[in-house]
């Protein structure tokens, strides 16, 4: 009974805000087809030379391309990819942030004092040029894309939970936990933690918005994800010579997605700041 | 009158911030009888909190405990070369001022009481979490079950500070500290939490230490009166005589501001008149020569000592 009344305020609060319930749309839509979809389409990579070039149809919704695969069925595809790489990467940078901030912000002294430099350092670098020099360095592959990303975005969580958690960590309740006895690290993980956490959690939508935008510029440019992979950042890649000879479908759609998608992101993020602060 | 026998004893507690040694907190030395409640009055600023936080170990890390003694029972809790306080909460537990802050926001009341239980008594999580219940009926909070379940922000101020209180009791304490517990609260709920702080000393025999600058609850609450002015001890003798016949300048004017709805009288000659002396001397209008020296804590009798050369003067 409770339970339900809560669901119920829950929906109603939701409905209240256009823009959460925009967002949450959206990506509810990108998932489910991203899970269902590819199951009853063409495969991505299929390759037919007789339909090349062919203009957006019944048939094919967005077109095909170069080679004519499927653009519709390559887009579907490669949601499935990116909005799991965006995840993945919004959470674990949000899950090893999250360690290392509190670490700073708990131990303090020598301890935060290096954490904090060697955030800076990495801050120092921006996200997109960090992640392209350690892609270099790494090697190319979705994993390692996603760990080097993964390492640009780390230092925003770091930052956030810090100062967090040095704000909570002075008031009363902290002390009270000590004081009936409670360990250093139970401190830190029942009872500082669980308060500081909400905004690194509005921190990781907005940060799985910019990861989409992150990797598909990568692959864009040729770095990380390469072709034949049905990848938004590489299909609007090879789409962009066509652009020239008059083949505008091939790059558009999954250019508008890669927009959509971390627009999504970013309009939960957004709402969800809001009510947090 | 048989005197109660000591629990808590200090002696010669000095509390510095930076490189002073002495000037949060200067010579403290007082005891506590078991089951007194002994009320600490004092104006902002004059080490109420401070004295409060050292004997729980938790003073700020730029602020030193720098000399003295804290025994418990006749266990010093001062480490010799650390000067570090080393306390168990069965021997000082603590009620916050804002019981808001002092409760954890995101866990439910009953796992926090149920924690502080398992903590302390030796109970498995299924018997703590039973315990938490009769300790949270014991504070006079209605329907335990029902409010175990419920966050901080679900209960009034008042009931949180129950919570508090219980939480501090189930560690099983020597001593309560209360720091100003009832600021937060409106007149008839803090009656009510004086006559559960009673009915706990009753219950438990635990002795209280009573932390405010309202002398209305104090003289309402507690059995003995501790006056401090900037860090130093003044004066400290039974309620009665406290707002009767008070021997120190201090507590004179302190009390009779109270009283007679005066400010107390400012006679300011610069702080740093007697810079070395009586803390209180540059606002004092009986101020001698010998107040340029630091009076001695002395007994007058029994249940009476003060640190003034006048008053000390008067008496011998």
């Amino acid at each position: 009974m409770k339970a339900r009344e809560s669901r119920k305020l829950a929906f109603a609060k939701l409905r209240a805000q256009p823009f959460l319930l925009a967002g949450v749309f959206i990506l509810a839509l990108f998932m489910l087809s991203a899970i269902i979809l590819p199951f009853f389409l063409r495969d991505p990579l299929s390759t037919d030379v007789l339909i090349a070039f062919h203009p957006p149809s019944f048939s094919y919704l967005f077109g095909t391309d170069k080679f004519g695969r499927d653009i519709f069925s390559r887009c579907v595809s490669a949601a499935r990819m990116d909005i799991a790489v965006g995840l993945s990467i919004a959470f674990s940078a949000m899950f090893f942030g999250v360690i290392i901030g509190l670490t700073a912000g708990v131990v303090g002294g020598r301890v935060d004092e290096t954490i904090m430099r060697f955030t800076d350092l990495v801050l120092a670098f921006p996200g997109f040029v960090l992640a392209l020099v350690l892609v270099a360095v790494i090697g190319d592959s979705v994993f390692k894309v996603g760990i080097a990303v993964t390492i640009g975005f780390i230092p925003y969580f770091v930052r956030l939970i810090r100062a967090e958690v040095l704000l909570q960590r002075e008031l009363d309740y902290v002390d009270a936990a000590k004081l009936v006895g409670n360990g250093p690290v139970r401190l830190a993980l029942f009872h500082i933690l669980p308060n500081a956490i909400g905004s690194s959690v509005v921190q990781a939508t907005l940060v799985a918005g910019w990861s989409i935008n992150t990797v598909a510029g990568l692959a864009f440019l040729g770095v990380g994800i390469r072709p034949p992979t049905a990848e938004w950042g590489v299909m609007v890649a090879e789409g962009a010579n066509d652009i020239a000879t008059g083949f505008w479908w091939t790059s558009l759609a999954p250019g508008f997605l890669i927009v959509v998608a971390s627009m999504a992101f970013h309009l939960i993020g957004d709402q969800l700041s809001e009510e947090t602060i | 009158m048989k005197k109660p026998s000591e629990v808590l004893k200090i002696q010669g507690l000095s509390v510095g911030v930076g490189d002073e040694l002495d000037n949060i907190l200067n010579n403290v030395s007082f005891t506590v009888g078991e089951g007194e409640i002994v009320g600490l009055v004092g104006e902002s600023g004059s080490g109420k909190t401070m004295l409060s936080l050292a004997l729980m170990g938790l003073l700020p890390e730029t602020i030193r405990l720098t000399a003295g003694s804290i025994k418990i029972d006749e266990q010093e809790l001062v480490e010799s070369q650390t000067k570090k306080v080393e306390r168990t909460p069965n021997q000082i537990a603590m009620v916050f001022q804002n019981p808001r802050n002092a409760l954890n926001p995101t866990m439910r009341i009953g796992s926090q009481v149920a924690r502080s239980l398992m903590l302390n008594q030796n109970l498995s999580r299924k018997e703590s979490q039973m315990s938490a219940l009769k300790y949270l009926s014991d504070v006079g909070l209605p329907d335990p079950e029902q409010i175990s379940k419920k966050y901080p922000h679900q209960l009034s101020g008042g009931m949180c500070q129950r919570v508090v209180i219980a939480m501090a009791l189930a560690c099983r304490p020597r001593i309560l500290i209360a720091d100003e517990p009832t600021t937060g609260l409106d007149v008839t709920i803090q009656a009510q939490i004086f006559d559960l702080i009673r009915k706990v000393r009753d219950d438990t025999g635990c002795s209280v230490i009573f932390i405010s600058h309202d002398l209305a609850s104090v003289s309402e609450l507690c059995e003995k009166v501790a006056v401090l002015y900037r860090g130093q001890l003044m004066e400290m003798t039974t309620k009665e005589r406290i707002f009767e016949n008070s021997v120190h300048p201090y507590s004179k004017l302190l009390v009779s501001s109270v009283s007679s709805a005066k400010q107390l009288k400012v006679i300011d000659r610069g702080s740093d008149y007697f810079s070395s002396g009586c803390r209180f001397a540059h606002r004092c209008p009986e101020v001698i020569e010998s107040c340029s020296k630091i009076p001695e804590f002395l007994k007058l009798d029994a249940v009476h000592s003060v640190s003034c050369h006048v008053a000390n003067n008067k008496s011998s």
